[in-house]
């Protein structure tokens, strides 16, 4: 991709149309990527697992934003798109190369940000706390058989018997026995994440779903905050040193 | 039906004349880094060359690798990673156990939209740069984490201001952007072992895997979300030629294609998706195939796999296909305890019929 390519058919539709949502999809420069025009051909959907069992259609997102169609965005918007399963299956059938997937997740992000996502990240909580606070996203402790019933009889037995088995299979590993996150992450290194999150707005938006855990976050950033700044501000004079 | 996995290294044409997409990012790369725009970590020690699309050349390092773990394999499959350890150690491979990375986060990107481009890619770089700051080249052992970190390379080279936004952050970690010069999965490492692990082979291991029958699924973003650095071309090899290698015989279903169901979102809140999904690809290999197991190489797919065929019985359907990442055959062709050390006690279908053929003893 070179930087100054440029896209016929976006900036025909940029220049042309749309309502509140669409300007703010159009924003996001993936979305040049992501629509070469649509044969209305109908293969994304034939390939798209989640138009097999919902009313979601990856050939209706990129006729949508094609038509600059403000009134079926919004009812992507506001529920539809939470039904894609990320799988790309449409990016990768596309005979135009276009990515509904990527437009979906666009989307996500506006409805994150707008306020529109509270019903769909029910249920989130305790992923969202994990990423923010352990540096990782999935901890054994969270594969609980009461949280995962279908998962059949063999996970009840391997959820009694995890600390011993996990101690048997990473003797010698430090580090990798661990239940309440995938792996020990140093305290320096989750700073150093959370600090990501805070200086790219990520942790802002956050908030406008989970407002605790900002808070939450921003108490533990500030308990370690003196003795992990003077180990960034070491890392920036060796960087320094090294560039002399 | 068989096949031999030479048969489906498609040779890509379609895209040609399509100027947006048959671009080569190593060569955009490098010029980024004559300008001083960016550095790259460049391979080092030994490596193997692959064909990618387009016949571009994709370096394997055999060497130094850096272990970017699966947040999702260390907790819900942790045979996975010591696996990944194993076929290493016991190869004289040295590697790096990194406790100063983090999760790609891209489950939770992809997932809830909570995030945004810059946290991604920052968080990406961060863990490059550990690799880089270590002496090691960046490998994966993630689908999610692979098509992630493919996807924000591709993004930071084509995208000014997203790389001047993310430098920014890295400067307040003092930290630099340094990309690698490749993005590697660990299947692609082990398919470019594959004649030094079937070398370094117990010969009873490998009588017991001879003849098995496997068919292979690959995770979605290890081949759709950015589809031009996959070794074999369009449709990928890596996990089929490994087994075909050590003697597994490969068979094809008409679903291979078929997302597994995993959703990122749905295997959490909408699991009846997940369970539906699924029912389609098994009913598939059941009646097309029945084999001894399915062989993957994506977290989400195996724990998919794995967890939701009990379930079936609910639809009237009984399957018990063990499932078996790359490694974990690797491991078990090169002498591991399949549960000590390939941890296959971890898996809920049960693996005990599979050892049982194969002449393993577990306890």
């Amino acid at each position: 991709m070179s930087e100054e390519n440029k896209n016929p058919v976006t900036e025909k539709i940029e220049s042309a149309k749309g309502g509140h949502f669409y300007k703010e999809i159009m924003k996001d420069f993936r979305i040049k990527e992501s629509l070469h025009g649509c044969l209305n051909c109908g293969t994304c959907v034939a390939n798209c697992p989640a138009a097999a069992f919902y009313d979601y259609s990856p050939r209706e997102v990129c006729q949508m934003m094609i038509e600059g169609d403000e009134e079926t965005i919004e009812e992507y918007m506001k529920g539809k798109i939470w039904n894609c399963a990320q799988c790309y299956s449409c990016k990768y059938r596309c005979p135009k190369e276009n990515s509904a997937a990527d437009i979906v997740m666009a989307m996500r992000e506006i409805a994150v940000r707008e306020g529109l996502a509270a019903e769909a990240l029910a249920g989130y909580t305790r992923i969202a706390k994990l990423v923010l606070t352990r540096g990782n996203q999935l901890a054994p402790d969270m594969l609980s058989p009461d949280a995962f019933p279908d998962w059949g009889p063999r996970m009840i037995e391997l959820s009694s018997k995890k600390m011993e088995m996990r101690e048997e299979l990473f003797k010698g590993f430090p580090g990798m026995n661990v239940v309440d996150r995938a792996w020990a992450a140093e305290d320096y290194t989750i700073y150093e994440m959370q600090k990501i999150w805070e200086e790219s707005g990520a942790l802002e938006k956050v908030g406008t779903v989970f407002p605790f855990l900002v808070d939450i976050v921003q108490d533990d950033m500030d308990d370690k905050k003196d003795e992990m700044e003077a180990k960034i501000q070491e890392k920036k004079e060796k960087l320094e040193a090294s560039k002399k | 039906m068989s096949y031999e996995i030479n048969d489906v290294k498609t040779g890509i044409n379609h895209a040609k004349g399509m100027n947006y997409h048959a671009h080569d990012i190593r060569a955009e790369m490098q010029k980024l880094e004559e300008e001083g725009e960016i550095k790259i970590g460049h391979i080092i020690g030994p490596y193997k060359e692959e064909e990618v699309m387009y016949g571009i050349k994709k370096k394997v390092p055999l060497d130094m690798h850096y272990q970017h773990k699966s947040c999702g394999q260390c907790a819900n499959l942790p045979g996975v990673p010591r696996s990944n350890f194993y076929y290493r150690d016991k190869l004289g491979i040295k590697y790096y156990n990194d406790m100063q990375q983090t999760s790609c986060t891209a489950w939770n990107y992809h997932a809830s939209g909570l995030g945004n481009l810059v946290q991604l890619a920052s968080v990406a770089a961060r863990n490059w740069h550990r690799a880089y700051e270590e002496g090691y080249n960046f490998t994966i052992h993630c689908v999610t984490s692979f098509g992630n970190y493919l996807e924000m390379r591709h993004l930071l080279v084509g995208n000014k201001e997203l790389r001047d936004s993310v430098k920014k952050v890295l400067a307040k970690l003092g930290r630099e952007l340094v990309i690698p010069e490749e993005i590697v999965h660990d299947s692609e490492i082990a398919y470019a072992l594959r004649d030094k692990i079937l070398a370094a082979a117990d010969p009873k291991r490998l009588e017991g895997i001879k003849g098995l029958r496997a068919v292979e699924h690959y995770g979605c973003h290890f081949f759709k979300q950015v589809s031009d650095d996959i070794i074999g071309g369009k449709r990928p090899i890596v996990v089929g030629g490994l087994a075909s290698h050590l003697g597994v015989q490969m068979e094809e279903y008409s679903k291979w294609f078929m997302c597994c169901g995993f959703g990122f979102r749905h295997i959490l809140v909408n699991r009846e998706f997940t369970r539906s999904a699924q029912n389609i690809k098994l009913k598939a290999i059941k009646q097309e195939v029945d084999p001894d197991m399915i062989l993957v190489n994506c977290t989400g797919c195996g724990t998919t796999f794995d967890k939701t065929q009990w379930i079936q019985k609910a639809v009237g359907e009984d399957y018990h296909y063990p499932v078996v990442f790359y490694s974990q055959l690797a491991a078990l062709a090169l002498g591991a305890h399949p549960f000590k050390e390939a941890g296959l006690n971890f898996h809920v279908t049960p693996v005990e019929p599979l050892l049982d053929k194969m002449g393993i003893a577990y306890s």
